[in-house]
């Protein structure tokens, strides 16, 4: 099962990165061409809109084309019949391109804007997650050393911010600030480093009692170095994997603000905004927000079976339940065997 | 048990004495005139500007706004003047918030519902396809953004299908009805939302039932009670389930911060007229002394929300009251 969760979640990962980060030199069409509104609207996945050619090299697209004769052709925008003579024309003037995922509703290329705006997500996703890990170790890391009342001050403040439900406090954050790619960023890690703080402060009070703590404050190592070298680099791995959790979480969020008008600022494409785009032609063009949210669910879930596959390699990552578990005593032939 | 109470109560009135704070200061922190967020755009002569710093406080300190904001609220009750409709907030409160509780409460008893039950069959059928479906589908869910599953619902089952409004809460026209008529319209109208509330939610309930029962599954009580010959799905629900009672019900109080986040995003999507859209829109008009109090409000559901789930789990557990107790000396 393990194996299968990270052979499936990380390769699909894999592909997204690479797919990401190769963006450019893809040869996709420019996300934020709109060409030609009035024909390349809606069009459904697979679409091959007609196109004529032009002597330049550039395309003129058509609802219809007809050929008059002598190498003149006539095409049809709308109720419009213009007249292009065969000077004018390539000599392979008759060409429809493909759209593999088809247009929004201002003739934009989904394809290209599926994949641009997976690289804004990602980085959103990413950024996030890592300023929501930074700040849950240094506060983690503050209380659990300092202990006493800095550790309840701390701990309690955690406890105020996080019964605060987390999309109404980024919104309040994002409305108080003018929403941007790094607002957006900076607050969904503002808002999700509570797990991780009290994660740190966990791994680092059961750290603090270990025979090799005693031994090298024995030998002398001041407190910072104690903190540094010896307990934060332990305390790390839990934290690891909750920032690789994290980063489908911040997915989730980023796409919920930018659904909301709140998140990264159209024009730049994000899973979130091609989503938004699509709400207002839902029954025309189901396309254009279904597949931006195909993408969301299938990166989530990638996210999630790596992060659980190494958590349960490495060990647990979220607390578990206050009640620890039983361990089974005797298999039973009549029961399942225990996991 | 009453000490338990009393105890988890001096928990919970600091935790929202807490988050008002934190709420205010953020607002406070904010860069800029709060005077221009009431003004908007519009060029005023500074003797406009004057009159309106000293109609809303803004002319104080912060400490002597916070000390009034704070009194007013908790001993007047009075939430404040929502500038955007420029009525009172305890109003615009008291209209939306029963929309809210309504959406929320049933998502949450659908949620729960559904956890048990999905998370019962799974653990019954382990390793085989009922136990494969539902745990892939509730990952698959888990990992879908909720605004974007309300669209696809909406899509299908409203526009498809015709079977459910996607919008609103009530028909045009249903002030007229008799009153079962409009409890029906309600529920029908109810059914959408609810239920993508429930299930974007449902996938953390499912997979920690199903592995709460199988945990009690696997402990003597149940080969004893097998060998007394107690048939199979009353093992399962009487004896095991009921074991895995106690961390189902910390979990309902630990998803409702993800049920109230959730709701926002939904009443939006489906225009539910609750307290999650009228922040939104304050939030859209700029109207933060709205803002305050919703957020403030959904964070009180929240704390009152593990508050009951404390309760109830010392209820359920009586352990839990004793460790309570060793804890607090």
């Amino acid at each position: 099962m393990n194996d299968r969760r990270l052979v499936l979640g990380g390769g699909f990962l894999v592909v997204l990165a690479l797919v990401a980060l190769a963006a450019p030199w893809l040869g996709l069409r420019d996300p934020a061409a709109q060409p030609d509104t009035l024909v390349l609207r809606d069009l459904p996945p697979l679409a091959r809109p007609q196109a004529v050619r032009l002597g330049d090299g550039s395309l003129r697209f058509a609802h219809e084309v007809r050929p008059l004769g002598a190498g003149a052709v006539e095409m049809r925008r709308g109720s419009t019949w213009t007249r292009l003579g065969a000077d004018q024309l390539a000599p392979d003037w008759n060409v429809r391109p493909l759209y593999l995922l088809g247009t929004d509703s201002f003739g934009r290329d989904l394809l290209s804007r599926l994949i641009h705006g997976g690289r804004v997500s990602l980085l959103v996703g990413l950024a996030g997650a890592l300023i929501a890990v930074g700040i849950g170790t240094l506060v983690g890391s503050v209380a659990g050393f300092a202990g006493g009342r800095v550790d309840a001050l701390l701990m309690r403040f955690t406890d105020v911010v996080l019964s605060v439900p987390r999309l109404f406090l980024a919104l309040l954050l994002v409305a108080l600030y003018r929403p941007s790619l790094l607002t957006t960023m900076l607050v969904l890690g503002g808002t999700t480093w509570m797990a991780a703080a009290r994660l740190v402060r966990g791994e680092i009070l059961s750290l603090r009692e270990r025979d090799f703590v005693h031994a090298a404050r024995a030998a002398g190592a001041s407190p910072l170095r104690l903190g540094l070298l010896h307990l934060l680099p332990l305390a790390m791995v839990p934290v690891i994997i909750e920032g690789t959790l994290r980063v489908g979480d911040t997915i989730l969020l980023e796409a919920a603000l930018s659904y909301l008008d709140l998140g990264v600022r159209p024009p730049t494409p994000s899973w979130g905004n091609l989503i938004a785009d699509g709400r207002h032609s839902l029954l025309g063009a189901w396309w254009i927000s279904t597949i931006p949210g195909l993408a969301v669910a299938a990166t989530v879930v990638s996210l999630n079976f790596v992060g659980e596959a190494v958590r349960d390699r490495l060990g647990s990552a979220r607390p578990l339940p206050a009640r620890r578990r039983p361990r089974p005593t005797v298999r039973s032939l009549l029961l399942p065997a225990a996991e | 048990m009453l000490r338990f109470v009393v105890r988890r109560l001096l928990v919970a009135v600091p935790l929202v004495l807490g988050v008002l704070t934190l709420v205010f200061v953020l607002v406070e922190t904010t860069p800029g005139d709060p005077a221009d967020l009431v003004l908007g755009d519009r060029p005023v002569p500074p003797e406009v500007r004057e009159r309106i710093e000293r109609a809303y406080g803004f002319d104080r300190p912060a400490p002597e706004r916070y000390a009034r904001w704070m009194s007013a609220l908790l001993f007047r009750g009075d939430l404040g003047w929502s500038t955007s409709r420029s009525r009172p907030v305890s109003q615009l409160l008291a209209e939306t918030l029963p929309a809210t509780l309504v959406l929320a409460g049933a998502a949450l008893t659908l949620h729960v519902l559904l956890g048990l039950v999905l998370g019962v069959i799974s653990a019954a059928r382990r390793g085989r396809w009922p136990d494969r479906v539902v745990t892939w589908g509730s990952l698959t869910l888990y990992a879908m953004p909720t605004f974007w599953l309300g669209l696809m619902v909406i899509l299908v089952f409203s526009y498809g299908l015709s079977l459910f409004p996607g919008s609103s809460m009530q028909s045009v026209g249903a002030e007229d009805w008799p009153m079962w008529r409009r409890w029906l319209d309600a529920l029908w109208h109810l059914a959408l939302p609810a239920g993508v509330l429930a299930l974007s939610s449902a996938a953390a309930m499912t997979r920690f039932v199903r592995s709460g029962v199988l945990e009690a599954l696997a402990q003597e009580f149940i080969r004893a009670a097998r060998a007394r010959g107690v048939g199979g799905s009353r093992v399962l629900v009487a004896h095991a389930l009921r074991n895995a009672l106690g961390p189902v019900i910390n979990l309902i109080g630990l998803s409702l911060p993800i049920l109230v986040s959730g709701s926002l995003i939904v009443e939006v999507v489906f225009a539910w007229p609750g307290m999650g859209r009228l922040t939104y829109d304050a939030i859209m008009a700029k109207d933060l002394s709205v803002v305050l109090i919703t957020t403030s409000m959904a964070a009180t559901l929240v704390v009152l929300g593990n508050l009951a789930a404390d309760i109830a789990l010392a209820a359920v557990d009586p352990r839990i009251r004793l460790v309570d107790e060793r804890a607090s000396r």
